[in-house]
């Protein structure tokens, strides 16, 4: 201890009434860090000045530096009451309440921490506090209407786009043990339901594809509506943050009425780990709320779900909720894969279809873009047709293309799936205790 | 929040989710509405910096700070964004504006913390880590630094308390293990380190430094290598000045011990010393890629190899067995070529250390000197091996060319510190 707090002390023991000078002694106990010390000053004060504020104050400090959050959340919450707190203390009041979980008392603190202070910003507060479906600032936030996917409350009735695809299966090329599956797991059960019943299989849960960008997993999803004549309901990445922010509960809900009134239904939840996902680990109390809602909506707890077909399909199932692999529900995880040869094969027909070609040795560019996905396979036929064009449009006469042009529009074009690999593996290799990746390692040739 | 626009809440879900490629295109959309808007441009700066992009992220950050000089965010980004360029004396005048303005942040003291740690004043260091928790008690980077802090400054028994309470807080905090790991690999513990980077890496499995760290406890199953390891973990904890120091005292006092050793009659002590002395210098070059060839070969280490150590490893461990055969060719046959054999064989073993400098696929476009050095090096070794056969003659002529070449490369080598 210091020599200047032994001699107050000694003067305190001659004036033991002293008040301001036993606060005094305490503060620099306090700055000290002697919390044990200052704990007992305050307490003589408050024995001697029942209700002192300082005292209660210090005290309160004492109890939060301890990290005794409940304690010091008690002795905060009187001096809130009474309007006594600095702005300061209210932001100790503040992180004593997200420490204890007691979310809506946090935000009406903070609100007056920033009423204060507009500027004041606090990564961990901000993270837990200002996310609005922590109920804070919903009346804040201005919605504009330039979205493609809005929810009109007022009317009551959402208006979804839903749409009737006429892609087929066969539009898809390669997949075929992902079509099977999902022949298997969804299509089946909605034609042949009686079958599944015989056979005492539960018809329910959905399918989570996973895989590199551009490898076909909302094109078959749309392929899969397309293939039963289902509608198509399609949640993209906004939609599912937007649930976020606005009245999540009330707009998964109406997606789900909706589906179920026009059934047979697809609802397709692209991106799905933007529902979950969150590199600090704040996400407990607002994304929990989202989280169970969309489970409770998918086991069918508010309706039943028959002939809603749900698919989900996300490039980081790292961070998709581990809640949606139970059983019942993503049940069936399937990796979607860069396209094998032969699937390259039939993607490059298909969108050299309808194209002036000249004979096409497509074996032969199948051969060379291994790890290319479907979209840089289309991405390569693409090149390829604007160099054709160029040269009609100098030539004034519809030239056709060739093998050559393809070879040289791989040169140009490297394949995007390389990056995904690079971090997929990662999880693969460190992180795959369920043996969620298996595909992964054996897509890599890895052995564990 | 007042009026925020839907753009913004959506870039800071995505950025809050790793997503910055998606949050970028949102901030974009909020920047076209209002080109001025803080937030925004201060959301788009944070992209930048988690994508590595600093510089990028300087310039918006200056900006944002012109619309708005008194938030203190943008000064702590500066701050980090620079402490990661190695600008430390800039970060340091950014995190002071940053706590001037908000004294309340305890992540602010965190960085101040390591920025002392890169300066290897670890008193400092302490000092504002405890700062920092006298702020927020249970802020990791904190309680990461005030461990750290307190090893370098030998109070070990304080810098396990505080790691085990930053682990009782958040005992899935990759971070928290990574440093831990590291701290265990100077200690030459391997094993324990390797325990903490598997659970980093469990948590997060992309995060680099704790990759780097489990490669580095396996490749320390090999005791030189481990002891290696410690060496330079410890040596990269002092000052640039202090460890040249340290370097140079290791010479003198081998040489000292040496001719002591020699002049009091102990040739055998003289000799011993001088050959571990030798066999530190050379492993010191190539122990490296001496342990990632032991790694190629292990089940779960040949994973964790790039394909450039990969080559590099194999190209050392084909010269060393070469000078084996050669070594062994020398006593076994005898003829004109004895001798030369021998030669040959230290030739093709000294190769090692600059074939331990090459990065694959050789690329021949780079301008770096070190690399060209090291080439022609091992060009001159080639010719001179060959010249045994074909020229005999010239041989003892490119032999002592090509040694008086291998000394001006391992002191260069050593002086430009590699
Ligand atoms: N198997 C495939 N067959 C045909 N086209 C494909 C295939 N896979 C991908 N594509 C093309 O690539 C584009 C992008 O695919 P997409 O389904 O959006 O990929 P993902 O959702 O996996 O990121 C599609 O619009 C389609 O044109
Ligand atoms: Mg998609």
């Amino acid at each position: 201890m210091s020599e200047a707090i032994d001699q107050l002390k000694e003067a305190l023991s001659f004036s033991p009434e002293n008040i301001p000078l036993r606060l005094h002694v305490a503060d620099m106990m306090l700055k000290e860090n002697l919390l044990d010390d200052a704990a007992g000053q305050f307490n003589e004060v408050l024995k001697r000045n029942y209700g002192n504020a300082k005292a209660r104050k210090g005290l309160a400090s004492v109890y939060f530096r301890q990290k005794k959050f409940s304690t010091a959340i008690i002795v905060f919450e009187e001096l809130w009451k009474q309007d006594e707190l600095t702005w300061d203390e209210m932001v100790q009041y503040v992180r004593c309440l997200v420490k204890e979980n007691s979310m809506s008392d946090a935000v009406e603190v903070y609100k007056k921490v920033l009423a204060l202070n507009p500027s004041f910003t606090d990564v961990e507060l901000d993270a837990i506090l200002r996310t609005p479906s922590a109920g804070a600032f919903n009346d804040d936030f201005e919605f504009d209407d330039d979205d493609d996917f809005a929810f009109d409350d007022e009317a009551g009735k959402p208006n979804f786009l839903m749409e009737k695809p006429d892609l087929k299966f066969e539009d898809v090329g390669g997949m075929e043990q992902v079509k099977r599956e999902i022949a298997m797991k969804i299509i089946q059960p909605l034609k042949n339901p009686d079958l599944y019943k015989a056979f005492g299989k539960k018809i329910g849960g959905g399918i989570l594809l996973y895989g590199p960008p551009g490898c076909g997993k909302t094109y078959l999803a749309r392929a899969t509506a397309g293939e039963i004549n289902a509608g198509f309901i399609n949640i993209g990445l906004h939609d599912i943050l937007d649930m976020w922010m606005g009245n999540s509960e009330k707009n998964l809900h109406a997606v789900f009425e909706f589906a179920r009134k026009n059934a047979p239904c697809v609802v397709f939840f692209d991106e799905v780990d933007a529902l979950g996902a969150s590199r600090s680990d704040l996400r407990q109390s607002s994304m929990r709320h989202v989280i169970n809602q969309f489970l409770a909506e998918l086991d069918g707890v508010h309706g039943k779900n028959d002939g809603v077909l749900v698919l989900a399909a996300t490039n980081a199932p790292w961070s998709v909720d581990s809640a949606f692999r139970r059983p019942g529900r993503f049940d069936r995880i399937i990796f979607v894969a860069p396209p094998d040869e032969q699937g390259r094969v039939e993607i490059l027909k298909q969108h050299l279809k309808n194209k002036p070609v000249e004979p096409i040795d497509i074996n032969a560019i199948a051969k060379v873009t291994d790890g290319y996905s479907g979209a840089d396979l289309q991405a390569i036929v693409d090149i390829a047709t604007e160099l054709k064009l160029e040269e009609s449009f100098t030539k004034g006469s519809v030239e056709k293309i060739t093998s050559k042009d393809l070879q040289k529009a791989v040169k140009q074009h490297r394949p995007t799936t390389t990056e995904w690999f690079n971090t997929a593996r990662n999880y693969a290799l460190y992180a795959n205790e369920s043996g969620l990746y298996d595909e992964i390692l054996k897509y890599l040739k890895i052995k564990k | 929040m007042i009026g925020e626009n839907r753009h913004i809440a959506r870039a800071r879900l995505l950025l809050g989710q790793g997503r910055l490629k998606d949050a970028e295109k949102e901030v974009g959309y909020a920047l076209q509405q209002d080109p001025n808007d803080h937030e925004a441009m201060l959301l788009l700066a944070e992209c930048k910096i988690d994508a590595k992009d600093y510089d990028a992220g300087i310039s918006l950050l200056q900006q944002a700070i012109l619309l708005d000089p008194h938030s203190d965010r943008p000064y702590y980004l500066l701050g980090f964004a620079h402490y990661q360029k190695d600008n430390l004396k800039e970060a340091t005048k950014q995190l002071d504006i940053a706590i001037q303005l908000n004294p309340y942040h305890a992540g602010y003291f965190g960085l101040y913390a390591y920025i002392y740690m890169e300066q290897h004043n670890y008193k400092a260091a302490l000092e504002k880590a405890n700062e920092g928790l006298n702020v927020d008690p249970e802020e990791l980077t904190c309680l990461n630094a005030r461990s750290q802090a307190l090893f370098r400054l030998k109070s070990s028994d304080e810098a396990y308390e505080t790691i085990k309470e930053a682990l009782s807080i958040d005992p899935d905090n990759a971070f928290t293990h990574t440093n831990y790991g590291w701290h265990f690999l100077e200690k030459g513990k391997h094993k324990q380190a390797r325990e903490h980077f598997r659970e980093a890496l469990r948590i997060e499995p992309t995060m680099g430094r704790a990759r780097a760290g489990l490669k580095e406890s396996l490749k320390a199953n090999v005791p030189p290598y481990r002891w290696l390891l410690m060496f330079s973990l410890w040596l990269s904890s002092k000052s640039k000045a202090a460890r040249w120091g340290i370097i140079i005292a290791l010479w003198i006092g081998v040489r000292l011990a040496t001719s002591a050793s020699k002049s009091a009659g102990w040739q055998v002590l003289a000799f011993v010393l001088a050959a571990l002395y030798l066999a530190f210098v050379v492993f010191s070059w190539i122990g490296n890629s001496l342990a990632n060839l032991y790694l190629s070969f292990h089940k779960e280490g040949k994973y964790a190899l790039t394909s450039s150590e990969k080559y590099n490893a194999w190209s050392i461990g084909g010269v060393i067995l070469l000078s084996i055969i050669f070594f062994t060719l020398n006593f076994t046959t005898g003829g004109k070529t004895q001798g030369a054999l021998f030669f040959c064989s230290i030739v093709v073993f000294s190769l090692a250390m600059p074939l331990s400098q090459l990065q694959y696929p050789i690329s021949f476009v780079t301008r770096k000197p070190s690399f060209w050095m090291a080439f022609a090096l091992i060009g001159l070794g080639v010719c001179t091996c060959l010249s045994a056969w074909i020229a005999p003659a010239v041989f003892t002529v490119f032999l002592s060319v090509y040694m008086l070449a291998f000394l001006v490369y391992t002191w260069a080598g050593s002086f430009s510190g590699r």
